[in-house]
């Protein structure tokens, strides 16, 4: 166990420094015909406003758990809502009837998982935790 | 005896193969306790505790494109032992159906989707306030006549379509229109022509929302005024930077030639994600055509959100009324003077899931 703690150090430290060089990206299934998405469009899919791409193909959201760092960079810089709003909002969306907030998976590989098995799926996760059966997508309309 | 079981047996077996897998239902719903005093004798000048709501919601996805959405509320602590002991409700009940995001239905009963809280009518955990505005919402309360029904049984069609940034959402329903009290609008009309209407929305920019609304049906008034003409249109706009949100209505609904107008204003603050002051301004006209019956509800107050599930408020609100009010006067249950002017204060605590 002492031998390994300071590799645990290090991979503490990676881990630390990790958000500073990975990237936010938005990945859909790799058969889903779509190259770029607008801004506007994932925030109506990510409210449930909509349920499907532009194209007509269903969508299906994935969220990832409260303390995730990527949570709070996608509701920022592409939902525009901080996360209490975006809970709030989902409180009104239940209680009037109007369906429940997207899915959540308790990490990202498991959200780059759902999405290469579910072709209407999309998810937000770090560039560097990409597999072969997803892909990341343009997003237009960015400030 | 055995031919019942037997007719049962085939029912159990197709209840088992059209049954939803229990897992993708979602069961929500919401519990609060009040407190109430008013300074008006003929209100409720000792102060009460109030269990008013006790709801759960369902939603059943059957497939991609049909799903069910359910609401059923326990109002007032039900008791049927006694007279007046609150009320089983069915909030909501309908079938919705999904064609495309601009085209979907939905049958059955909902709230009906005029303005900004009549679909939320009663979900506390939804707004700030320990209710939603009288006006407009409650015009009956207000010395004037309800603006539209509560709830509407029948079809509604909806959709949604972004141009743009730009988020535009409708609705368009048709239904039973409004019967006397003693006859269930989601069983019978007693009108000769089903009401309809609906709602337009626009969100031109991110937390900026315009929307008008509207409703046109026959209301039965009276045994010998089963179709009374009732029309109303409304309008909203909501907007917000940062912890600031506004939020204004306007209404305005003719039964039979004579005009209600509603409109109100509120402002909020939140401060640290938890607590939010607010402060509303409700103004009734009951009918436009005659003075001094108007009503005003100015709303200080706070709620306070210590978890993500549990919801404390507290609001003082003060009234004043036109001397032509039709609620002034001497209450005629408990015989108290009904004043022009008086206050409430009001607590809730809310429990949500």
């Amino acid at each position: 166990m002492k031998r390994m703690f300071p590799l645990l150090v290090i991979a503490a430290l990676l881990g630390f420094v990790r958000p500073a060089f990975a990237e936010m990206v938005v990945i859909v299934n790799k058969d889903n015909p779509l190259a770029t998405i607008s801004k506007a469009e994932i925030e109506m899919i990510y409210l449930g406003k909509k349920k499907q791409f532009q194209n007509g193909s269903p969508a299906i959201p994935v969220d990832l758990p409260a303390e995730s760092h990527l949570r709070r960079e996608f509701f920022t810089n592409v939902l525009d809502k901080s996360e209490e709003s975006y809970r709030l909002y989902w409180v009104r969306m239940i209680f009037s009837g109007k369906g429940q907030p997207p899915l959540t998976l308790s990490a990202e590989n498991e959200a780059v998982k759902f999405v290469s098995q579910n072709k209407a799926g999309i998810a937000f996760v770090d560039s560097d935790g990409i597999l072969p059966g997803v892909k990341v997508v343009t997003i237009s309309g960015m400030k | 005896m055995a031919l019942a079981l037997a007719m049962l047996l085939p029912l159990g077996g197709a209840g088992s193969a059209y049954a939803v897998d229990f897992s993708k239902i979602t069961l929500n719903g919401f519990i609060d306790l009040e407190y109430t005093q008013s300074s008006n004798n003929a209100d409720n000048p000792n102060g009460a505790f109030h269990q008013h709501h006790l709801s759960f919601l369902l939603d059943v996805p059957v497939d991609e494109r049909i799903s069910g959405h359910f609401h059923i509320e326990f109002d007032h602590g039900v008791n049927t032992a006694v007279s007046n002991g609150g009320d089983i409700i069915v909030e909501k009940s309908f079938i919705q159906y999904f064609h495309n995001d601009l085209l979907q239905f939905r049958f059955g009963k909902a709230l009906t989707p005029f303005g900004y809280f009549n679909e939320v009518h009663d979900a506390t955990p939804v707004f700030l306030s320990f209710g939603i505005p009288r006006t407009i919402y409650r015009q009956h309360e207000r010395g004037g006549t309800s603006m539209f029904p509560k709830w509407t049984t029948g079809v509604n069609v909806l959709g949604v379509r972004e141009y743009g940034n730009t988020i535009v959402e409708y609705i368009f329903y048709v239904g039973n229109g409004e019967n006397l009290p003693t006859v269930n609008d989601a069983e019978h009309d007693s009108n000769r022509n089903k009401a309809f209407g609906g709602r337009i929305a626009i969100q031109p920019v991110e937390k900026t929302s315009l929307a008008a609304s509207f409703y046109s049906g026959e209301k039965a008034e009276s045994a010998s005024r089963l179709a009374t003409s009732h029309t109303t249109w409304g309008l909203m706009f909501a907007t917000g930077a940062g912890d600031l949100g506004a939020l204004f209505e306007y209404a305005s609904s003719d039964v039979g030639g004579t005009v209600d107008t509603g409109a109100y204003g509120q402002l909020s603050y939140t401060v640290n994600k938890q607590v939010t002051p607010y402060y509303r301004y409700e103004q009734t006209d009951p009918d436009t055509s005659s003075a001094g019956d108007g009503w005003t509800e100015q709303i200080v107050g706070v709620n306070y959100m210590p978890l993500d599930n549990l919801i404390f408020k507290a609001e003082v609100a003060d009234h004043t009324r036109g001397a032509g009010n039709r609620d002034i006067g001497v209450d005629p249950n408990t015989l108290e003077a009904n004043p022009k002017n008086y206050t409430d204060f009001r607590f809730a605590v809310t429990l949500f899931f």
